[in-house]
């Protein structure tokens, strides 16, 4: 089950809080309009008003702090290792010294600008997946690209493979572990300390895996195609998205949150402003 | 693009949520070194599904990543900010690596082991050219650290370049075992008309 425990990590889990209730459209908006803002700028406010917004977002969500943290566990060493080499690489007014290194202010300023992004960035991926089923993942994106559908791409079908892949990878993932037991149970050298072996041992349990599962595959076309599946616009849903009045509301704070500073502070040649500003 | 049918559309499907699996089978292996089995993966996706499929289903793979879905084999393991990661360039490659693969073995997967063998390592070859200046891009531009040529292997090519075709070696016996079998059972004729593979 280590298995299992390891990619709890952004997995969704079931509620009925408001974000969870919001409509998946909203909430890929909004994470992109936040993830828009921190890309595009370096600037104190923007990265402040964001960290707000996400906190509260997790508040609302009803998630535990904790739960939405423990994902962060693995990063916090690479956060510290990204601060230090800013904080200690990075030209400017000297802060103090630690021996031969010298501590700048601007180095300082980098490395927690940085730390910031990389966290709202993680924390804002996990708490939409967290709060959003896969499937209705899928659908807010397929709604949402849906005006690429008239340059001739299949957005219908890409949807429809991301949804089969994601309902298959928990199937595979038991597939994988039963395989895995089975071959423990004969004595395969899972946890050999050569490389070569556990090369082996993986493809001892991958080669089942890769023939069951083009098997499953095989299956499903089958089904699909005698239920006339052809992948048009035109195929009904069992539930329809629908776009309530708090969507509206939270898509206007995100905007307002996200969006709105960026304008107000660089008005429209922001990029490069923002990047000579980091310089 | 041009429009899948219902079983090229579950084939690329499984095919990605295989490369999940396989991605967290070898990390429960427990390693330290990014021991992946995701290159395997790829070599055996071009083999099996063909040129277009293959890369689909690595492109749909790096998608659910980039979608938030932690599916990557290193922390975070999944999010918009894996991009950033210096090994992006390394799955980007899969997606050339698996086209490559499925190119060079159009027509060919009655063969024996040889071109099999052949097309994988043009595979690795492929992945590495895309994987490695990536690699570089990301270390200098954006962690700001200027590595040398020579490091620059040392990091991210020479230690995995005798696993890499260990590998090869494996796909190739693995795809035209499977392969053979499929045939075999009709898979081929009945599912995937004249376009095998």
């Amino acid at each position: 089950m280590k298995m299992m425990k390891r990619t709890k990590l952004g997995r969704y889990i079931p509620g009925t809080s408001i974000i969870h209730q919001l409509d998946p459209r909203t909430k890929l908006l909004g994470w992109l309009a936040m993830v828009t803002a921190i890309l595009v700028s370096y600037s104190w406010p923007v990265l402040l008003l964001n960290t707000a917004l996400i906190f509260v977002v997790i508040y609302l969500a009803q998630t535990s702090l904790s739960s939405v943290m423990r994902g962060v566990k693995w990063l916090w060493l690479v956060f510290i290792c990204s601060f230090l080499a800013q904080c200690i690489c990075t030209q400017g007014a000297p802060l103090f010294n630690l021996g031969p290194l010298t501590v700048t202010v601007e180095g300082v300023y980098r490395g927690l600008s940085t730390f910031l992004r990389l966290l709202i960035l993680f924390l804002s991926s996990t708490i939409l997946t967290m709060t959003t089923s896969p499937m209705k993942l899928a659908r807010g994106l397929e709604a949402l690209l849906a005006p690429l559908a008239r340059l001739g791409v299949p957005v219908n079908q890409f949807a429809m493979l991301i949804t089969i892949s994601l309902r298959f990878i928990p199937t595979l993932l038991e597939e994988a572990e039963t395989i895995t037991r089975a071959q423990k149970s004969r004595g395969a050298p899972f946890t050999s300390p050569k490389k070569l072996v556990r090369l082996k041992t993986s493809l001892a349990v991958l080669i089942p895996l890769v023939v069951g599962s083009l098997q499953r595959a095989t299956d499903l076309a089958t089904a699909m195609e005698s239920r006339c599946y052809s992948g048009g616009p035109h195929h009904s849903r069992t539930r329809k998205l629908r776009f309530y009045r708090c969507d509206l509301a939270a898509l206007c704070v995100s905007i307002a949150v996200s969006i709105l500073p960026l304008i107000c502070i660089y008005g429209l040649d922001l990029p490069v402003q923002s990047l000579q500003g980091l310089r | 693009m041009s429009r899948f049918s219902a079983r090229e559309i579950t084939l690329v499907a499984v095919f990605a949520a295989l490369n999940v699996v396989a991605a967290m089978v070898a990390r429960y292996g427990g390693s330290i070194v990014p021991f992946s089995l995701i290159p395997f993966m790829a070599m055996l996706a071009g083999g099996l599904l063909g040129a277009r499929l293959g890369a689909m289903s690595m492109v749909v793979y790096i998608l659910l990543g980039l979608a938030g879905v932690p599916v990557f084999a290193t922390p975070p393991f999944g999010g918009p900010a894996y991009v950033l990661q210096p090994t992006f360039g390394f799955l980007v490659g899969f997606a050339g690596c698996a086209y490559v693969v499925g190119l060079l073995l159009k027509n060919r997967q009655q063969g024996g082991f040889v071109p099999y063998f052949l097309a994988m390592v043009a595979g690795v070859v492929v992945y590495d050219l895309i994987g490695v200046p990536y690699l570089y891009v990301i270390l200098t531009f954006y962690l700001g650290r200027t590595v040398s040529l020579g490091q620059l292997l040392a990091i991210g090519l020479t230690p995995f370049i005798v696993l890499d075709l260990v590998k090869a070696v494996a796909a190739a016996a693995l795809a035209r075992a499977v392969y053979r079998r499929l045939w075999a059972f009709g898979f081929g004729e009945s599912g995937r008309g004249k376009k095998p593979a």
